[in-house]
């Protein structure tokens, strides 16, 4: 049961936390309900980024609200929408070769004498070992269990890579698998069953292709 | 419903349009761009200063194509805010602005802890000029500081412990637990918790005594404690 100082401290906080973006949209819209506007007013009278955040929706409404479409936004469309597949392949294309870099980045770091272990008997298995991005957009975490099954887990923020194809090979172990969005994130989880765990564990090469 | 919805699309013509598009219907991809193309050129606009335009619309672009592409009309969710979504990313991620964004975010962290320290401190929104002198920056950098954040939060959101973002289950939790209140108790918990007033404050506003605030304040809090605990008004019934 949440005790008094609980609902106190969640309503003394309330108004310091910055709004979601959600809740702005639906606050410049008027779809909040009496005390999500009151908490929304609250906060907003307090942050000058929120403020702002909001000021840029409004400006949005009313740019879209006056916005005449010109010739010159009807011939790029006309342009755009004739030709989206090669501008769209090349996109896909920049996209791979950026997830590859960073692939790359995880091989490097994997190959080096297969790390001294980063943490034991963590919540999730017996063995961790992670490997972030300088710029933390790309994560590679491997989790052992008990029965010493091996998870490899990649993780990133940009969020533009969901659906691309991660072929995984790892001695004589291979699985693909498709990089899905979770919340702000994309994933993919390969398992390596115990039995399947090469001795060499820098017989490893991932490759990355475009599920279309 | 806004006014952009009126005038020139609608969520479910949106969804609308977004599946005929994934079903092969190339003609309905014309007329999102035409009915998002405003928003486009919104957001693009605003990283102009620093970057080439064709560049940057051409970014802008292929993320809607992607949105239109990756939305999930089985979701319920709305196609404008995704696309939004989607078009700022890119945009912020462009090599055009990637080459600036060292600049751009330099002063950040210093605004962002200001701004934090100085609205508990002020219980009101702090001033250009209050977070300038706060930060040692010009009016001017600290400006462009919240120009950046607000157009592009997704960084600063997402990294642990920089902005803290309401969490939606706590304001749904709250906000279901205060419409259990009267309107009297409502407008006390507003006022003390939300506003910030004194009881003293509410006490002047409502014409009561300070301490009958406290009580009612506190009477409040026993209601809210017994509506979220599954007890219900402790008063029902008496």
């Amino acid at each position: 049961m949440m005790g008094t100082e609980d609902i106190e401290q969640l309503l003394e906080r309330a108004r310091f936390k910055h709004l979601s973006e959600s809740t702005l949209v639906s606050y410049n819209d008027n779809q909040l309900d009496e005390v999500g506007q009151a908490l929304a007013d609250a906060h907003l009278r307090l942050c000058l980024i929120c403020e702002r955040r909001l000021t840029f929706l409004k400006e949005e409404s009313e740019a879209l609200e006056s916005y005449k479409i010109t010739d010159e936004d009807k011939a790029s469309i006309k342009k755009l929408v004739g030709q989206p597949q090669p501008k769209l392949e090349e996109y896909i294309s920049a996209e791979l070769e950026r997830l590859n870099s960073y692939v790359q980045e995880v091989l490097a770091a994997w190959r080096l004498p297969y790390r001294k272990l980063a943490m034991r008997g963590g919540p999730e298995g017996n063995e961790s070992w992670e490997i972030q991005s300088k710029d933390k957009v790309f994560t590679v975490r491997t989790v052992s269990n008990k029965r010493e099954d091996l998870t490899v887990q990649f993780s990133s923020t940009e969020l533009r890579w969901e659906g691309f194809q991660i072929h995984f090979k790892l001695g004589s172990f291979h699985k693909d698998v498709a990089l899905s969005r979770k919340g702000n994130r994309v994933t993919a989880k390969v398992v390596i069953p115990k039995q399947e765990r090469p001795k060499k564990m820098r017989d490893i090469s991932i490759k990355v292709t475009s599920d279309s | 419903m806004t006014k952009r919805r009126k005038r020139f699309s609608c969520a479910e013509a949106d969804v609308e349009l977004v599946e005929r598009y994934q079903s092969g219907d190339e003609r309905a991809l014309s007329v999102l761009l035409e009915a998002h193309y405003g928003l486009i050129k919104y957001w693009a606009r605003k990283v102009l200063a620093w970057a080439d335009r064709e560049e940057i619309m051409a970014e802008a672009n292929i993320a809607f194509f992607e949105s239109v592409r990756d939305f999930n009309v089985s979701e319920g969710s709305d196609f404008h805010s995704h696309a939004r979504d989607l078009i700022r990313r890119a945009i912020y991620k462009s090599p055009e602005v990637r080459r600036v964004r060292r600049n751009l975010y330099k002063n950040h962290r210093r605004v962002v802890e200001a701004q934090e320290r100085l609205m508990e401190k002020l219980n009101r929104r702090p001033t250009l000029e209050e977070l300038s002198e706060d930060t040692g920056l010009s009016v001017n950098q600290v400006n462009t500081a919240i120009n950046v954040i607000a157009a592009f939060p997704f960084p600063l959101e997402e990294a642990d412990g920089y902005l803290t973002i309401e969490d939606p289950s706590v304001s749904h939790l709250i906000s279901e637990a205060v419409k259990e209140l009267d309107s009297e108790d409502s407008n006390i918990i507003f006022r003390y918790y939300f506003y910030g007033q004194t009881d003293r404050e509410i006490g002047e506003a409502v014409s009561k005594s300070k301490g009958a605030i406290t009580m009612a304040r506190g009477r409040a809090i026993k209601k809210l404690r017994a509506i979220i605990s599954g007890e219900g008004d402790p008063h029902d019934g008496d």
